[in-house]
């Protein structure tokens, strides 16, 4: 049943998504509006198909079907009703079924929206390269990603349950659906870009249209991301958040670029310019989330010669080729229309500032893609199994985002084509002022480096720079000075503002070490003090939990365990977090001796600030929100901020034509 | 015949267009309004104007088809051509003035500053590749392709014993170039689980014996000074756990090699045979003898 489910699914969603492409393709083509319309009912198909896979494999998980072998391969009867949920996710060929679904979705979501626009050629256009993209999806689902193979399971037979670590943490269950929220959101602005390429409708339009669709991508990919860095900090024990690893860094990709996009656009929507960095930015953007794909689906990290034995790598990646090369023709073939006819006046303007911050946010995005892919090309060209270490992209990131917190002081405040130095000085005074006494806080209570001590002055000048403008807001408009792209934006300063001051502290005033303790004894360690009160032992479905109990500063006790999973015979750890305001105890347990001696070895790591990574990312979320709320309405093609009389045009000589 | 959407958009853009032409001959508008220059320059109304365009030369091939095949008669084809044509030839002009007036309003491609861009481009990535070169180093087992998790002290000395392995295997191979380097990344290993682990015995053993180890293979007059290295580590850790029988063995290794046979030979007696492991009683053993006899190796 849930097989003949699955299987009538993806075929569905493959033929509707075939079928479709080449009805509105031709549609479009020999301009006949009425195929062209049917691309609704295609898009019903293709989300049905999706919808019912992955009903029909969470059927089969909830069922513990093992005639599925995905089922077989990552159930178990033992794992607990959540994570047995998110097993959906938690491997290559369930998480393709997300994937087809979400596009599905989103592909519903863009015919329903654009319903009375649907013969205009733009949004057939974008129709037309989601299904195209659907096409892919699909047909990894049919092809080399089946999930829905089937299996013969003897008597008794029970499967090995998800990884360990993914079924140690709710946010399991959260952090994946985000992030893929995220990445194939960035299908919709993708899909209009290159309907807009091919229609030669350039401007502003296919902008304006999909700008909201963006920001949603982007707000996802950002919560994902949050949540990510939270279920690694929360499960796996080293005591970080952020590692720096090729799928942490696959993530944070085509989040840069999409920062960027957010950034560069509106410099297109108000003064014309940026056509080409643009289209290229969201391109990029979508590009990189397939081949975030690539790298985290594809096994290329075990091995770089892996990805070829499996179907999967070298499919993924001639989807990437593809969409690169498409991309890089289409724009060839409008450059001349792409161009822009204005300049930028002066370095001193709105416009000046978000072209600094795109060329420092794919400054940033080459520092990171670099560093991932060139211990592959490394492996691939002469075999050498090379690791490029944190430092690399501590040091190459650093002045990088400590430049952009300066640039994100500093942008909100200025006006679009040119700013003079008393207007300057009026909008920044207090920013500047509160930079100052963060500094000098920062200094009293302890903080020292330079680095991390600029951090918290350039937060304090970018958060003063961006209150001033929500309480600006505000003031002239009431509670609708918190909603719109651009007040909105303003709380999405503040959580970064709260992240990156968090970085800061957490990153260069951690500390770290291990104890190894009996009953009773007590470690002192960063201004805490530490009791080894026991041991506690808990049977639960899927595994024996060994805890370890300690009190931190007569709080508690607290209990970092070790987890024994019944299937699999694994043995992974779980650490406990005392979090407040102030700083975070983290505590693993790397070995519990038996006897009568019975000692524990734990690892304590301390750091500043952590709880404000969170809230940080909470309060991005909710400008998010409040971003894609419309706010006052404005004719974005309007005038802008200080006018400036059209000169008129002048020849190569400089004479007025 | 088909219509194309927003053809009445794309009729009125092509009469403001045609209107702006004709008056631009006689006398231009002295300031226009930057939004209503925008909106003259957008790529979107040019496009529409081009959708328009091939919907008229699309009818007149229509027209001309249905008037072939007797569907029109002579009075509606002739009017009809004319009003196509004229419109067709509206559409075409517009086209034309507004593809000139973006090319004129155009600024002239500043190659100093695309020069500079370059540079900067240019040298960003060779900064980026040289700290990038800096900081990549040999793959240790469970190492991942790129940063790393804070490990705790057994994962830092299992990396630094897999790399120990990669290496001796690199020595044999004969490239001693790549096994110093893989040495180097073992001892830092070693250091990182001795700073979170201070007191450790097995990180300040082994961190010892790898200086031995590259004692071996290095000239006599550095080698020297990595051999007393090494036995500070190897001293420090027997001081710190003076029952861990690894310490001594290498230890009784240094000394014997120094031809401090009695000290060598005090720290295999003080090693509890039945606590060592089965591997490490024959090499005790032999060594013991050597040490009896006065060998060096």
């Amino acid at each position: 049943m849930n097989l003949a489910l699955g299987r009538a699914g993806i075929t569905l969603g493959f033929a509707a998504a075939i079928l479709g492409a080449v009805t509105v393709g031709y549609g479009l083509i020999r301009h006949r509006p009425d195929l062209v319309r049917l691309s609704r009912w295609y898009a019903g198909l293709v989300f049905l198909g999706g919808l019912l896979a992955a009903i029909a494999m969470e059927r089969a998980l909830i069922t513990r079907d093992f005639t599925v072998l995905y089922v077989a391969d990552n159930g178990s009867t033992k794992t607990p009703a959540l994570y047995n949920f998110a097993t959906l996710w938690g491997a290559l060929e369930g998480s393709i079924i997300l994937w087809a679904l979400i596009l599905g979705g989103y592909l519903m979501a863009v015919v329903v929206k654009f319903r009375k626009r649907l013969a205009d050629p733009l949004v057939g256009w974008a129709i037309f390269t989601m299904l195209i993209v659907c096409i892919f999806f699909f047909w990894m689902l049919v092809g080399p990603a089946n999930p829905f193979k089937s299996f013969s399971p003897p008597a008794g037979f029970d499967g090995p349950g998800p990884n360990p670590l993914l079924q140690n943490h709710p946010l399991m269950a959260f952090h994946p659906p985000m992030l893929y929220l995220g990445y194939v959101g960035f299908t919709v602005p993708f899909a209009f870009a290159i309907a807009a390429l091919i229609t030669g409708r350039v401007g502003e339009g296919w902008l304006l249209a999909t700008r909201r669709w963006t920001l949603i991508a982007w707000g996802f990919l950002t919560a994902g991301i949050i949540l990510g860095s939270w279920w690694s900090y929360e499960v796996l024990g080293w005591g970080g958040y952020w590692a720096w690893d090729p799928v942490e860094n696959a993530s944070l990709l085509p989040w840069l670029t999409g920062t960027a996009y957010l950034h560069s656009v509106l410099v297109q929507e108000r003064r014309g310019m940026l056509r080409v960095w643009n289209i290229s930015l969201l391109c990029a953007t979508f590009a990189l989330t397939i081949l975030g794909t690539f790298i985290t689906r594809s096994g290329v990290i075990e091995s770089v010669h892996a990805f070829t034995t499996s179907g999967i790598g070298p499919a993924i990646i001639s989807f990437f080729a593809l969409i690169v090369l498409s991309t890089v023709v289409l724009i060839g073939w409008r450059g001349d229309r792409l161009r822009s006819p204005g300049r930028i006046d002066s370095p001193l303007s709105r416009e000046g500032a978000f072209l600094a911050n795109n060329v420092l946010f794919a400054a940033f995005a080459f520092v990171v893609l670099l560093g991932t892919l060139f211990p592959l090309v490394v492996e691939a060209i002469n075999d050498d199994r090379i690791s490029v270490g944190v430092p690399y992209f501590n040091r190459m990131t650093m002045p990088i985002g400590l430049t952009l917190l300066f640039l994100m002081a500093i942008a909100p405040v200025l006006p679009w084509r040119k700013a003079s130095g008393e207007l300057l000085r009026h909008r920044l005074i207090w920013p500047a002022w509160i930079g100052v006494g963060s500094l000098i806080f920062a200094v009293v209570v302890g903080a020292r480096g330079f680095a991390p001590v600029l951090a918290f002055g350039l937060g304090g000048f970018a958060a003063g720079s961006a209150g001033r403008q929500v309480v600006l807001a505000t003031r002239r408009q009431g509670w609708r000075g918190l909603i719109g792209r651009a007040n909105g934006g303003m709380i999405v300063h503040l959580g970064v503002v709260m992240i990156a001051v968090a970085f800061a502290a957490s990153s260069s005033y951690v500390r770290q070490a291990e104890f190894t303790l009996t009953q009773g004894q007590s470690a002192q360690f960063a201004g805490h003090e530490l009791v080894y009160v026991g041991q506690n032992t808990k049977q639960e479905s899927a595994k024996i939990v060994d805890q370890v109990l300690i009190t931190i500063d007569g709080t508690g006790p607290w209990a970092p365990s070790l987890n024994k999973f019944a299937n699999g015979n694994q043995t992974i750890g779980t650490p406990s977090v005392r979090t407040t305001f102030t700083d975070d105890v983290v505590l693993s347990v790397i070995d519990i001796k038996g006897g009568e001696n019975g000692s524990v070895t734990i690892r304590v790591t301390v750091q500043p600030l952590i709880m404000w990574l969170w809230i940080g990312g909470g309060v991005m979320a909710l400008g998010t929100l409040l971003a894609v709320f419309p706010g006052r309405r404005r004719n974005p093609l309007d005038a802008v901020s200080a006018p400036v009389a059209v000169e008129p045009p002048k020849d190569s000589t400089g004479a007025t034509v | 015949m088909t219509t194309p959407t927003g053809g009445t958009a794309a009729r009125r853009a092509a009469r403001e267009a045609s209107a702006t032409t004709s008056s631009k001959g006689k006398s231009a508008p002295k300031s226009v309004s930057v939004s209503a220059r925008r909106r003259e320059l957008d790529p979107d109304a040019l496009a529409v104007l081009e959708e328009e365009r091939d919907f008229l030369l699309r009818s007149l091939e229509d027209l001309e088809r249905e008037y072939a095949a007797g569907d029109v008669d002579d009075s509606d084809f002739e009017e009809l051509k004319d009003d196509y044509t004229a419109r067709a030839a509206a559409v075409i002009r517009a086209i034309k003035d507004r593809t000139e007036a973006v090319k004129s309003l155009r600024p002239q491609r500043n190659w100093q500053r695309t020069a500079l861009g370059l540079v900067l481009v240019g040298t960003m990535a060779v900064g980026a590749s040289w700290v990038m070169f800096r900081n990549a180093g040999t793959r240790a087992p469970g190492q991942g392709l790129t940063g790393d998790i804070r490990q705790d002290s057994s994962n830092l000395i299992l990396q630094a014993q897999g790399l120990t392995g990669q290496a001796q295997a690199s020595l044999q191979a004969g490239d001693s170039a790549k096994a110093i380097k893989q040495f180097e990344s073992a001892v830092r290993a070693y250091d990182k689980a001795l700073e979170i682990s201070p007191e450790n015995v097995q990180a300040m053993t082994y961190r010892g014996w790898v200086l031995h180890t590259i004692a071996l293979s290095s000239e006599p007059s550095v080698a020297a000074e990595f051999d007393r290295q090494a036995l500070e580590y190897l001293d420090e850790a027997i001081a710190t756990d003076p029952s861990y029988s690894d310490a001594r063995v290498f230890r009784a290794i240094l000394e014997r090699n120094a031809g401090d046979f009695v000290a060598a030979k005090a720290d295999l007696d003080a090693i509890d045979v039945n606590a060592i492991p089965m591997y490490m009683i024959q090499m005790v053993n032999s060594l013991k003898e050597e040490v009896a006899a006065g060998r060096r190796d």
